[in-house]
């Protein structure tokens, strides 16, 4: 049995033995239907069969946010009992099948499929291009891991590079298809799959050998503080925000026109406490206010949901840009480069405007230094099966 | 082979689950003196609240038991033959048995004094006593509460949240006793003042006084008299042993409160041959360690050892796995590991910092911890106790909530919290 898989299994014998019953978690659950039972929650995730009816239905629906997690009085991981529901999901949604074009495989078939893949993708990424997928990989201090989200199309690896250079880091470059972090796939369900994909990541940075790893996915973070805990790879993940409040003092510093507000993700700064360092930014960039229920209380943007109910994360993003309005913001800023896929969609031309803390800096640099090579633009979204419009996410 | 359960609380439950699961021809039959099966006591706080129905507070779905073809004898057992394998029960038939779990838990609380009967005292642990809180809350005034432990403290919380005054009679010198020391005490106690909590530290009810068929007043042994309209009595009961003492096994002495509690070994297992206990009132004497049980988790993972043991299994209760999380008025408290043990170190936070933790070392290595305010951490620190993990140096940064405990204990193995 695999370790995230025994983890897991550890988790939910402590969390039955101490389920109390109280239905805190399914109080504050965003998606958690009003009729469902904790009795029936907790047979069904103890039993071995898989899931079915309302229980199957909340299980594929849950965003794994978390917010049920602080909230219980004995302390335990309902997201983590859930998991393990999906994990025995049979059949499985079929919006995860998306996620079987991510990891390395062996196949001919798998290695032209991300050939062509990357082949599609070349023009849009630019000079980034060259990093997506590549096999040879050099030692460096810093390394920029973007694993799938190489290629979203916030453009956030670009312009992380682009700020990168500005500072004339020397780094190397971890990207595409075949490095995907496999923390997704951990949130599908698929432990064996996101097992597979964590220890191939593990190795491939043992290549490059890097001192810090800097990250601009939330869920990627938490992957990669996973592989440097449980895999002999002595690195320091970094999100992204910590890496840029380190250089502040480096960038012209300006304050942006508007008040912002900063969207907490899930897995940095709301369940890993480092929601900090992304406001200590923020505060040196302009006017800030916060939304009534950020931190540990804030919302989750939804990606894990992998959009199996659309109308439920529509509903999910726009409650949220609603707050954002509501607590007198003109920008909601966000760090993790899901949230942004996410929110900016849905943010309506006119109110709220959802940035990353990346695009900030790199306005700052450009206003200073001029354009770099090639920056990546966010390009029209795909329409999504749920008729909104919705960017492909990580790919 | 006939299996026999005394007491349908977390730990005849869970016994009952496990024992199914590797015996499918076996007779189960659980006696309690609760009316109902097996439920959620301990979400009775959320009940009286009426942010749960009473439909939630079942704790399996409805034909559960039935479906495992356990049967449940809603009479208590009054006596055990252990060289005839017989039990009796308030009715006083008689049935046999192949094996035997005492989980009875703690007596009915009780005040003990002058006028405890009246009709405005109640307890805080069936469903009856919750339905009655509710209706007495409902009806305001001010209400004394004795005990200084979860229960009393959970209907203090609930009290306050239905803006009933709260005078809270402690016996003890401090609050949630025996889990906190004068430092944890002080900090539950600034949280249940800020909150409106009157809390008077080892004074208790030496009368109860009523007027007119109602409850008016208590007087305590300070010679005070308090006006109440009610009053709760919060204050655990002993360990039920008369059914153990039936069978001649002899009770030890608590730790950290009165009475007797009854001593197994890790496989749960008592000194009479057949006959295993578990749950409150319970002590586990293992590798050295003697570990009081109680509460929910600890009740439903012990079940479960005895319950595969009954059964012919081979599982252990080891105090390293010990865990417990509950709620001490809204402050989350979580004993991990041999938290009552004598170690070779110990360190605890600043009393005038925010929350409270005790973290008790033998031989370099963690061996039990007391959060109190803060669970940041819980799980890290139980898999630094479960692992053996060496610590030396590092005491002190492990009673920070700010440090990165992954990090620190990442070179001794798998420590993250995914």
């Amino acid at each position: 049995m695999g370790i995230l898989r025994e983890t897991l299994r550890e988790k939910v014998a402590t969390g039955l033995a101490a389920c109390i019953g109280c239905r805190e978690c399914l109080r504050v659950c965003p998606v958690a239907p009003p009729s469902l039972r904790i009795a029936d929650l907790n047979q069904a995730t103890s039993a071995g069969d898989p899931p079915q009816g309302e229980i199957a239905r909340f299980a594929a629906e849950c965003t794994q946010c978390g917010l049920c997690v602080p909230v219980c009085p004995t302390g335990l991981e309902r997201d983590a009992m859930v998991l393990w529901l999906r994990s025995r999901m049979d059949p499985r949604p079929r919006e995860y099948f998306r996620l079987e074009t991510f990891g390395p495989g062996k196949s001919v078939g798998r290695k032209v499929g991300v050939a062509v893949h990357n082949l599609k993708n070349r023009g849009r990424l630019g000079q980034l291009a060259q990093h997506a997928d590549k096999r040879s990989l050099q030692p460096a201090d810093t390394l920029f891991f973007f694993g799938c989200t190489i290629f979203s199309e916030t453009g956030m690896a670009a312009k992380v590079l682009d700020i990168a250079d500005y500072l004339k880091t020397g780094y190397e470059v971890l990207g595409g298809l075949t490095s995907c972090c496999g923390w997704g796939h951990y949130m599908a369900g698929d432990l064996t799959r996101a097992e597979e994909m964590m220890a191939h990541v593990a190795g491939r940075i043992g290549k490059v050998a890097p001192r810090e790893v800097v990250v601009s996915g939330s869920e990627c973070y938490a992957a990669l503080s996973r592989i440097a805990a449980v895999y002999d790879t002595p690195f320091t993940p970094v999100t992204v925000s910590s890496w840029i409040r380190r250089n502040l003092h480096r960038f012209p510093l300006r304050h942006f026109a508007g008040t912002m507000t900063f969207h907490d993700a899930c897995h940095t700064s709301r369940k890993l406490g480092e929601g900090e360092e992304p406001r200590r930014v923020l505060r040196q960039l302009g006017a800030m206010v916060e939304m009534p229920l950020s931190g540990a209380a804030a919302p989750c943007c939804g990606h894990h949901q992998f959009g199996v109910n659309p109308e439920q994360l529509l509903k999910l993003r726009r409650d949220r840009l609603d707050m954002a309005a509501d607590a007198g913001a003109q920008r909601m800023v966000v760090e993790c480069v899901h949230c942004q896929e996410a929110f900016s969609p849905v943010a309506v031309k006119g109110e709220v405007e959802v940035v990353s803390l990346v695009d900030l800096i790199h306005d700052l640099i450009i206003a200073d230094s001029g354009p770099t090579p090639q920056p990546v633009h966010f390009s029209a979204p795909v329409p999504s099966n749920d008729g909104s419009r919705v960017p492909a996410e990580g790919a | 082979m006939n299996y026999l359960i005394a007491g349908f609380g977390p730990a005849g439950a869970h016994a009952a689950t496990a024992i199914r699961e590797a015996d499918p021809q076996a007779r189960i039959r659980v006696f309690s003196a609760d009316p109902h099966p097996f439920y959620f006591r301990a979400s009775l706080p959320w009940y009286v609240l009426d942010r749960i129905s009473s439909d939630d507070l079942w704790a399996v779905p409805k034909g559960h038991w039935e479906a495992l073809r356990v049967e449940h004898i809603p009479r208590p057992l009054i006596s055990i033959d252990p060289g005839g394998q017989t039990v009796t029960d308030s009715e006083g038939l008689e049935y046999r048995w192949d094996r035997l779990l005492l989980a009875c838990g703690l007596s009915p609380a009780r005040l003990g004094c002058p006028g405890e009967n009246a009709g405005q005292v109640v307890g805080f642990g069936t469903l009856e006593d919750a339905v009655r809180v509710r209706e007495l809350c409902q009806q305001g005034g001010r209400a004394v509460i004795t005990g200084g432990g979860v229960r009393a403290l959970s209907l203090a919380w609930v009290a306050r949240r239905m803006g009933v005054d709260v005078t809270l009679l402690v016996p003890e010198a401090g609050l949630g006793a025996p889990w906190l020391d004068a430092a944890g005490s002080h900090q539950l106690f600034r949280r249940l003042a800020d909150d409106g909590v009157e809390v008077r530290l080892g004074e208790r009810v030496t009368s109860v006084e009523s007027q007119g068929g109602r409850v008016a007043a208590v007087g305590t042994d300070r010679g005070k008299g308090i006006a109440c309209r009610w009053v709760g009595v919060g204050v655990d009961g002993p360990p039920q042993l008369a059914l153990a003492g039936s069978a001649g096994l002899a009770a030890g002495p608590r730790f950290g409160s009165s009475g007797g509690e009854l001593q197994v070994d890790g496989r749960l297992q008592t000194g009479a041959p057949g006959i295993f206990a578990a749950g409150d009132g319970c002590a586990v004497i293992h590798d050295g360690h003697r570990l009081t049980c109680g509460g929910w988790q600890a009740a439903a993972t012990q079940g479960r050892v005895a319950g595969i043991n009954m059964a012919g299994g081979d599982a252990v209760y080891e105090a390293c796995r010990h865990y417990h999380a509950a709620t001490l008025y809204d402050l989350p408290m979580t004993l991990i590991g041999a938290w009552d043990a004598e170690g070779d170190a110990e360190v605890t936070t600043n009393p005038r910092a925010e929350g409270f933790r005790r973290l008790v070392f033998r031989d370099g290595a963690l061996i039990g911890a007391v959060l109190l305010g803060d669970r940041r951490h819980a799980n890290v620190l139980r898999r630094a106790v479960e692992m053996g993990v060496k610590v030396r140096g590092h005491e002190l940064q492990m009673l920070r909530t700010d440090v990165d405990l992954n990090r620190l204990l990442r070179p001794s193995g798998e420590y993250h919290l995914y």
